[in-house]
């Protein structure tokens, strides 16, 4: 007999569909605005919920699972950025604000619909967020998409809310001075 | 909220706002195997000896604290001199076995998990973690803040009697106080007034310096209201005000939400008090104190920005935590994060998402770009992290500092919390208590 399909499916399979079914869409908005790309930021979601699945059992205390993911959601989002500035694609980092404005308009959202639901001057402050340091585009993000306060932040980015104080004024000024400096 | 702050908040809402669904999560069956059922076996046996562990390991960490400074990591840094290593070899740690460059005696806020009582400050022993005194704070007050001198006797303490919240806290008055430490005698700590005028209510302390030879304070303050700010220096023994400078607000840092702790990184003093530096978010600024002109901006000069980032071992590190002005008024040093240089594959047993890095590095006030790298951590595995310097030796080359980090083995589990000494391209724990966790800039002077 087969026990791996006979299994009644236990506390992994059904803490982590809950959590998927509650927080996926959020968390693949989150990673749309930092990549500009709906299916890799599904890939890293569904990455990272795969990933809190196989560890689950390893997890100290399952009220933090989504803290996890949320980490988890970042960090695969840093990856993939990193691999595109190495693969020499999308230019978002490397390029100039026109270039990078020009990547996010491009396959970064999925359809004809959702490109006129972002308006050129969004693209051009999308673009901007895209060239910061990671930490400070994630801070950003989580700032003023979830409206999190500093200490969420903080938490979720597993930093000082000092630092989250820091990252996201030094992030703003910098999106100011992009903004300037490409009109 | 700014107009570029409402920008960005409406371009990411309408990115996001561009996702209407998601597709399903595909699971694999889950482990309910032998295997499986093993695995969770053993899952829960490590639980319960981690229950069973925790007294324990508790017990040894309060030992470990007699013991010895420890060495953590050693990490060799190509072109970073070679130091004593004094202290980490020796089994029971002393003063004479301290490193004679680090400050032996700190003065740190006690216990500032509770929130809604009066703070009073330990002095404590860098080396051996024993505390020497406790000093309660002013009747009705708290303590919010402290600075040392160079002498590792002197300090001065603000307090306010505020402290139902932090953010009531920080507008109101503070008072001045100077601690002299005696250690080994009768009374080894002394608090006094200082006759250097309360700030007046309304006005937020941007940071606070004392001169290295204790002979002047430099307090930032924001007054309420659109009111540039000020960067004045008190004479410690009259209260007089020697020198003022203002400038537009956000000239000096926004001292953040450290509950209730005013900063003492913001401001820098050289070791000879000719020069005063102060530091924004985007940069480090200079002024000469005897120098003439009384303007925050056009009376000083720049020193160093943000922007550069430095690569290291393969690692693109930013310096994006506080930056300390060292006292020869040359060097800077700062906590940095970093990920894998992009051009260059640097062998790591980190998974790639959890490959980032963490460090200190020293910069040249002189020419604004990366002089050294002071420590580097390449075996990190961690999530974000915050590196951050406490306290600095004249020319940085050694210094004390606090790690935070998650770890890439349990991410959501406890972060690593520890203040250590970096010197010679190694970090160095040192028995600080730790207040259960919390935040250590600005609550600790050294």
């Amino acid at each position: 007999m087969d026990t791996v399909d006979t299994r009644v499916p236990g506390e992994a399979t059904q803490a982590v569909t809950a959590l998927y079914q509650a927080h996926a869409l959020g968390l693949v908005r989150l990673a749309v605005i930092l990549l500009g790309d709906k299916a890799a930021a599904e890939d890293v979601v569904q990455d990272a919920f795969l990933g809190l699945y196989r560890r689950w059992d390893r997890l100290a205390d399952p009220s933090s699972a989504l803290a996890y993911v949320r980490s988890s959601v970042l960090n695969g989002c840093r990856t993939v950025l990193r691999r595109q500035s190495r693969d020499g694609g999308r230019g978002g980092l490397g390029g100039g604000l026109a270039a990078a404005a020009a990547a996010f308009a491009g396959p970064a959202l999925e359809s004809a619909e959702a490109h006129a639901l972002v308006s050129e001057e969004h693209r051009e402050v999308l673009a901007a967020i895209r060239r910061l340091p990671d930490r400070q585009r994630e801070a950003l993000v989580l700032r003023y998409y979830y409206d999190m306060t500093e200490d969420q932040v903080a938490e979720a980015m597993r930093i000082s809310r000092g630092t989250v104080k820091s990252a996201t004024s030094r992030a703003v000024a910098a999106v100011g001075r992009m903004l300037r400096e490409g009109s | 909220m700014n107009a570029v702050e409402e920008r960005i908040r409406a371009a990411i809402r309408a990115a996001g706002d561009t996702v209407h669904e998601v597709r399903p999560l595909p699971l694999p069956p889950e482990p309910g195997t032998a295997r499986g059922l093993r695995s969770g076996a053993r899952a829960r046996r490590a639980r319960i000896w981690r229950t069973w562990m925790a007294p324990v390991a508790a017990a040894a960490a309060v030992l470990a604290i007699g013991v010895a400074l420890v060495i953590v990591r050693h990490i060799p840094n190509g072109g970073v001199p070679s130091a004593s290593r004094s202290a980490a070899a020796s089994p029971q740690p002393t003063a004479s076995a301290a490193p004679a460059a680090l400050p032996r005696y700190y003065v740190a806020l006690d216990d500032t998990l509770k929130t809604n009582s009066p703070w009073a400050v330990v002095v404590g022993d860098t080396f051996t973690g024993a505390r020497l005194a406790t000093v309660s704070p002013p009747a009705h007050g708290t303590f919010a803040g402290m600075t040392g001198a160079a002498d590792d006797r002197t300090f001065v303490l603000d307090a306010t009697t505020c402290f139902a919240s932090a953010a009531a806290s920080r507008l109101c008055p503070r008072t001045w106080y100077l601690l002299r430490l005696s250690p080994g005698s009768a009374s080894p700590a002394r608090l006094t007034r200082l006759p250097i005028p309360p700030t007046a209510s309304g006005t937020q302390v941007q940071g606070i310096a004392l001169s290295p030879d204790g002979s002047e304070l430099a307090v930032a303050l924001q007054p309420a209201g659109s009111v540039p700010e000020s960067l004045s220096v008190y004479a410690v023994a009259t209260g007089a005000a020697l020198r003022t400078w203002t400038g537009p607000s956000g000239t000096i840092a926004d001292p953040g939400e450290w509950p209730r702790a005013d900063s003492n990184s913001v401001l820098f003093w050289s070791a000879d008090g000719r020069t005063l530096s102060f530091r924004n978010e985007t940069n480090v600024r200079m002024l000469r104190t005897s120098g003439p002109g009384r303007d925050l901006i056009a009376d000083s000069r720049l020193i160093w920005t943000y922007d550069g980032s430095g690569y290291v071992h393969g690692y693109q590190l930013y310096c994006n935590n506080t930056p300390n002005v060292a006292s020869d008024g040359i060097t800077l040093v700062c906590g940095a994060s970093g990920e894998p240089q992009r051009s260059v594959r640097v062998p790591s047993k980190c998974s790639a998402m959890w490959d980032n890095t963490m460090g200190f590095l020293a910069y040249s006030t002189a020419a604004p770009k990366l002089a050294r790298p002071l420590y580097i951590d390449q075996t990190t595995c961690t999530s974000e992290v915050t590196a951050e310097v406490l306290w600095s030796s004249p020319s940085g080359s050694a210094m004390l500092v606090w790690l935070n980090s998650a770890a890439e083995s349990d991410p959501a589990g406890p972060q690593t919390n520890v203040v250590g000494m970096v010197e010679g391209g190694e970090f160095t724990r040192i028995p600080f208590p730790l207040n259960g966790g919390a935040a250590i800039p600005n609550q600790v002077a050294w």
